[in-house]
């Protein structure tokens, strides 16, 4: 009697947790109900502020119901690829922009070729930088970034060092880095270096770098790795001498072991007194109060190396045609000026609406990032980017910390990243 | 002397399990800005005892609490019962094939979760229970492989003698199950039971894949959804993991005894 009684009570609570949280999607009123992903952190602005702008876009239109789904990064994407696999992706979602070419190769994303064409593509960033080998374009800009110098204007004025102007080169950027390296506590090592030269993050490191010094990543619609050259050799020896001979960058060790998403506070707390940095690099140097400025990128023998990420909404190809049309609504919507601004309050990306980007970002750093982003190409992105700048970055790394000859990393890292590019694209014409 | 410095080295390995626990429970109390400090300060200056009040303005994180509970609790009643009833049809009942049955089983475990994770996604969709508690609970009450393994060990340490005496009573298999030798197991039930608890309360993967709305987020998925993409909000997640902590320590305190007996009497038997 008492097993029965266990059994019959088991099964009522299991099917209360099931029904409890089972959400209804059906909508007898025929309005179209869209589910809309985004990533950001519980309670955050970004979380909030996208929060409201959705209930603005409801309001305005009442036949579109809109679902959120929201996790931070990491997770996002995570939960998003078992989605695409079960075909439960949201119909329209917030892509980093690497990866958007990554979603359509594998047929995940509808064409917005089409629809980009009738906005007119004067008024915003980064569309160009979307387009894929073929000129197709399968996400709208959301917002963009690009890395400028980041300098600490205390450490400057301390070190009566000159703040970076937009003529500043290579050789001027490690002259006052050399400056700017302090041993504070005498203890033959410094304790505060000019620049940061390493990341993991290497959009911030020698991905412009290397641009910068005449070399290049990928070419011919980026399926062709080409970074071993001369010009990538002495991108990379530049900066082995600042983190080793010339002593104004912390090694690779101490800057790896801090982490991708850690190493920003290099900067953020006086560790380093310039570090290339995203416009998102802004957060956390204002909420750790400190005083900095921005300034372009110096010039290599072949100019800045700026590079530029554009993070886009993407329609999922499994949408109804219904809802690939509200989808289309929401980022029209969102690329709009008030919505563009209420964004760019956050202090995360450079609005992709010029006007906005123009009167909206604060004045002494707008115009770094949006020359910086004018000028930029984007990030080699093609259908296997994270796997190829992976095989990449294994080799890269392997070079900057000194353990394998700059020549042979090269080599070997532009071979492995192309097998990956190769076997993908095995048999596909451009 | 021996004794003294046994304690000596109790009391070091005390001191190095716990500090990381102090770090962290420092810098659930600090500033953003103290929190990225180099070098790293012990002592938060200010004490930010609103991190606490901050995660749970942020989140419905009593809701996360309850979803983890009622998920753990259904799990280890499910893990109990059904991997105990397989384990002692395994360990105890003439049944052609159960050798091949638990090297199957066992064989199961060998798969990582990520393997598995994208077809498990498609079954639950099928059945419609996406972004609901059940693909968290139910493949608990259809015995898990190392619940099969730890029960079926511990039945066949159960010397034959109980079983013949109540067979002599009249008693069925199932009361030789249930009366006599699940009291017996009562230490691996209990094991079995914590293991599956912890498993169920820390599991991060899966219920990140399979719940989208944040009312039926669990503990783990509730603390990371705090994550920041750029400023990365590490103070206010470490506030709520230490809030998250709690309940796994009151479980284990409770018990503890149970947990060190049943994993010293695990691999007895083959």
């Amino acid at each position: 009697m008492r097993v029965r009684m266990l059994a019959a009570a088991a099964v009522a609570v299991l099917t209360m947790a099931g029904t409890a949280s089972c959400g209804g999607s059906a909508d007898d009123s025929g309005a179209v109900t869209l589910k809309l992903g985004f990533y950001a952190a519980a309670g955050d602005k970004a979380d909030t502020t996208m929060r409201e702008l959705v209930k603005e876009f409801t309001a305005a239109n009442p036949s579109i119901k809109v679902q959120l789904e929201v996790a931070p990064y990491v997770k996002f994407f995570e939960r998003l690829r078992t989605q695409i696999a079960g075909g439960q992706a949201p119909q329209v979602w917030l892509s980093d922009g690497v990866l958007v070419q990554e979603f359509a190769a594998r047929g995940a994303l509808a064409d917005l070729t089409d629809r980009v064409k009738a906005v007119n593509a004067a008024d915003y960033s980064g569309i160009e930088l979307n387009k894929d080998a073929q000129g197709r374009v399968y996400g709208f800009p959301q917002g963009a970034q690009t890395p400028v110098l980041f300098y600490n204007k205390k450490m400057f004025a301390e070190a009566k060092v000159a703040e970076p102007t937009a003529d500043w080169t290579y050789e001027d950027l490690a002259a006052a880095a050399k400056k700017l390296t302090k041993d504070t506590n005498g203890d033959g090592k410094p304790d505060t270096y000019g620049f940061r030269a390493y990341s993991p993050g290497f959009t911030e490191s020698w991905w412009p770098i290397i641009k910068a010094f005449g070399g290049d990543i990928v070419t011919d619609g980026n399926r062709k790795v080409v970074v071993d050259s001369p010009q990538s050799t002495a991108a990379l020896d530049w900066m082995l001498g600042a983190m080793g001979k010339d002593g104004f960058a912390p090694d690779y060790v101490t800057t790896e072991a801090m982490g991708k998403g850690v190493v920003h506070t290099l900067f953020a707390t006086g560790r380093v007194a310039m570090s290339y940095g995203i416009y998102a690099r802004t957060l956390p140097a204002v909420s750790a109060g400190v005083d900095f400025g921005v300034a372009p990128l110096p010039k290599g023998p072949a100019g800045r190396g700026n590079v530029a990420i554009v993070n886009s909404w993407v329609v999922s190809k499994a949408a109804s045609q219904a809802q690939a049309d509200a989808a289309w609504k929401w980022i029209t919507f969102f690329s709009g000026e008030g919505p563009q601004r209420r964004w760019a309050e956050l202090g995360e990306a450079i609005p992709i609406n010029k006007k906005v980007a123009t009167t909206a970002l604060p004045a002494d750093r707008g115009k770094a990032f949006l020359e910086s982003l004018d000028e930029a190409t984007d990030l080699g992105t093609n259908a296997v980017w994270s796997e190829y700048t992976e095989a990449l970055a294994k080799r890269m790394n392997e070079a900057l910390s000194g353990s394998t000859p700059v020549a042979t990393a090269l080599q070997t890292g532009q071979k492995e990243a192309q097998e990956v590019i190769d076997r993908f694209y095995a048999g596909q014409t451009q | 002397m021996r004794k003294t410095v046994s304690y000596v080295l109790v009391l070091a390995g005390a001191v190095v399990m716990l500090l990381p626990f102090a770090a962290a429970l420092g810098n659930s109390l600090k500033s953003f800005a103290q929190y990225i400090q180099v070098p790293p300060v012990w002592i938060p200056d200010p004490v930010q005892w609103d991190n606490y009040a901050e995660v749970w303005r942020r989140t419905p994180f009593g809701l996360y609490l309850v979803n983890s509970l009622v998920i753990a609790v259904l799990a280890v009643a499910g893990n109990v019962l059904t991997s105990a009833m397989v384990g002692h049809a395994l360990a105890r009942m003439r049944l052609p094939g159960k050798q091949t049955l638990l090297t199957m089983a066992l064989g199961t475990m060998m798969l990582p979760t990520v393997i598995t994770i994208v077809p498990n996604f498609l079954l639950f969709r099928s059945l419609g229970w996406l972004d609901s508690l059940l693909p968290l609970i139910v493949p608990y009450w259809l015995a898990t492989p190392i619940g099969i393994f730890l029960m079926r060990q511990t039945f066949l340490g159960i010397p034959q003698d109980f079983e013949e005496a109540a067979g002599l009573d009249g008693a069925n298999p199932w009361q030789v199950f249930w009366r006599i030798h699940l009291p017996l197991a009562k230490p691996a039930l209990a094991t079995l039971a914590v293991f599956t608890f912890t498993t169920s309360w820390k599991a991060v993967l899966e219920p990140t894949i399979y719940l989208t709305s944040p009312e039926n987020y669990t503990l783990p998925v509730g603390v990371l959804s705090l994550k920041g993409q750029f400023v990365g909000n590490d103070q206010l997640v470490t506030a709520a993991a230490m809030m998250s902590l709690l309940p796994m320590l009151v479980v284990f305190v409770l018990a503890q005894r149970y947990f060190v007996r049943g994993t010293m009497s695990a691999g007895l038997k083959g």
